[in-house]
């Protein structure tokens, strides 16, 4: 199933929490859904399944919105709060709650708690679980209707590196099963590890939506290079498209050419050369210099 | 461990009143404090029964306003007020949700959400209705013997029986869906808790204090017109089943209320 966001806009008071945001979660794979906390993706999410009245726009799933559905359960499974349960509630009694509203049988409630590792706790009140629990329970509920598509809000939030690893297990096969898998992080170290694709919100506008290889590739690597002849090298070199900056003597930053190219000109041109290293830009890189510009865009825009 | 993911066998079918009602229950139970507060409803309303008749054996005969005769409305006339015990515990079970975060779990389970606030009102007044129904009868059965024991007696005539068992039930459970009403509309626990005990039971008292018009319409708030349908005849010229009609009134403009909310609101 294919989540499709188009020109979807939510307005709490006079502050937008999204504008205009469209893009299309695909299946067969995990979609991150990046951005700083207070980016929107929470508020996003929320109005993909209805929970949020969007201000303008709309969000469908393969067509229809969520409530259009009659057993929704069964096509769209949604973690959105790992705290969703009463405190004094236990897990099985979470659980087979939301079950009945499907007709779904106590089985199904057993499956998800023994493929969620909840079966020893499922007789334990909620308020005594940790955080990780709680976001395991939240994955067990969405997993009830064995929907082809997960939303899932910070699902990875609280885990220890073992449940990172066991999320991480669980959707890549649950992508590999077809179904479309869209979850959401602050953080870009957890992303990287689970999602093929990436979605990057900033302050509530999408900013960069691209396979999460695309995202450093795509971006510009720049080359360091030290040599006695800057200028030289520099004449050689300076073509449309090329970017040369110098931060000290003796030493070049550039950009638009590849480390082996400056390599070949160098030879040709009897330079010699006493450094040459490709900087190669970091996930990390990439993703500071798009919020970046996201922030300075809106802060000059006011 | 795919078969763990992939259902063993087809995992549900469409959402409907029969598996809203089923889940709404079962929310219900799994909350002890729900079922502690329903079971000191009915031994409320069963000591009541009980008391009064008793009371009435050992009173004080010197006193003029102790001289009346038994009569059966004795059993059941704490009811009027312990309605409110119930709207609150109604309120609460809507209000909790909103705290726990158990709401956006419901509504992502019944995204229409009304067929939801209806299942967890239909719930509740079950309950309520079987309070009433449980604790007058058991009143009306034992009072008898009690007043034995002092030689006197009321007379009930059968239409009055059904009633005042019926009707303890019925106004309890509607009483229980104002609560449902008020919960879903203020969403707060606190608030919703103040709200029930102001509207039902300070409000409506306000207008008498200033003049005999004040009287008059105090007479139509949910309470006072409600629990006529537990009175004595005579006690208010529109009769018990008027009487109900307009708590029924009020029960109905406060739920299309919070339906309507529910519908609006984001959650």
């Amino acid at each position: 199933m294919t989540i499709e966001v188009q020109n979807l806009s939510k307005r709490y008071g006079d502050r937008f929490a999204v504008r205009d945001v469209s893009f299309t979660v695909e299946p067969g794979k995990v979609t991150g859904f990046l951005g700083p906390n207070g980016a929107g993706k929470s508020t996003t999410m929320r109005s993909i399944v209805g929970l949020d009245r969007a201000t303008s726009g709309q969000a469908l799933i393969d067509g229809r919105q969520y409530a259009a559905y009659r057993a929704p359960l069964q096509h769209v499974g949604a973690l959105l709060d790992a705290k969703a349960a009463h405190k004094s509630r236990t897990a099985w009694n979470y659980l087979t709650s939301i079950a009945a509203t499907h007709h779904i049988p106590k089985s199904r409630v057993d499956e998800v708690l023994e493929a969620t590792g909840l079966t020893s706790v499922a007789k334990k009140k909620v308020g005594g679980f940790s955080l990780g629990m709680g976001q395991r329970l939240g994955i067990a509920a969405a997993l009830l209707g064995d929907p082809a598509t997960l939303i899932l809000d910070e699902p990875v939030n609280g885990l220890d590196p073992e449940g990172v690893t066991w999320v991480r297990t669980l959707l890549d096969r649950l992508a590999s099963e077809g179904r479309t898998v869209f979850l959401s992080s602050h953080l870009l170290s957890e992303l990287a590890l689970i999602a093929d694709h990436v979605i990057i919100i900033g302050r509530g506008e999408i900013i960069a939506d691209s396979p999460i290889d695309a995202l450093t590739a795509g971006a510009s690597a720049k080359v360091r290079v030290r040599t006695p002849d800057t200028t030289a090298l520099s004449n050689r070199i300076a073509t449309s498209g090329v970017t040369i900056t110098s931060s000290e003597r003796q030493l070049l930053e550039i950009d638009g050419l590849s480390a082996e190219q400056i390599a070949i000109v160098a030879r040709e041109a009897d330079i010699l050369l006493t450094e040459l290293t490709p900087m190669h830009q970091t996930l990390e890189d990439a993703y500071n210099a798009l919020t970046q510009d996201a922030v300075e865009y809106v802060s000059t825009k006011r | 461990m795919a078969t763990l993911i992939a259902p063993a066998r087809a995992a549900g079918r469409n959402v409907d009143l029969v598996g809203t009602i089923r889940s709404e229950w079962i929310k219900f139970i799994g909350l002890a404090s729900n079922t502690a507060i329903a079971g000191f409803t009915l031994l409320l309303l069963i000591a009541n029964g009980v008391a009064m008749p008793w009371a009435y054996v050992f009173r004080d005969r010197g006193s003029p306003q102790a001289d009346y005769d038994a009569y059966a409305e004795m059993i059941v006339d704490k009811t009027g007020y312990v309605g409110v015990v119930l709207a609150i515990l109604a309120a609460l079970l809507v209000t909790n949700e909103y705290r726990s975060g158990q709401i956006r779990t419901t509504i992502l389970s019944v995204p229409k959400r009304t067929p939801a606030l209806a299942s967890k009102a239909t719930i509740i007044a079950a309950v309520s209705f079987v309070i009433g129904v449980v604790s007058s009868s058991i009143g009306f059965a034992i009072a008898p013997a009690i007043l034995a024991g002092g030689d006197y007696s009321f007379s009930l005539e059968t239409a009055d029986a059904i009633r005042l068992i019926l009707g303890s039930g019925l106004y309890l459970a509607t009483m229980s869906i104002i609560g449902i009403a008020i919960g879903s509309l203020i969403r707060n626990v606190v608030a919703s808790v103040l709200t029930t005990i102001v509207f039902l039971i300070i409000v409506p008292v306000i207008p008498q204090m200033f003049s005999e018009y004040g009287t008059e319409i105090t007479r139509f708030f949910p309470i006072q017109a409600g629990s006529l349908l537990l009175a004595p005849h005579g006690t208010d010229p529109m009769g018990p089943w008027i009487g109900y009609l307009i708590l029924l009134g009020w029960t109905v403009i406060l739920f299309t209320a919070a339906a309507i909310a529910l519908k609006r609101r984001d959650a």
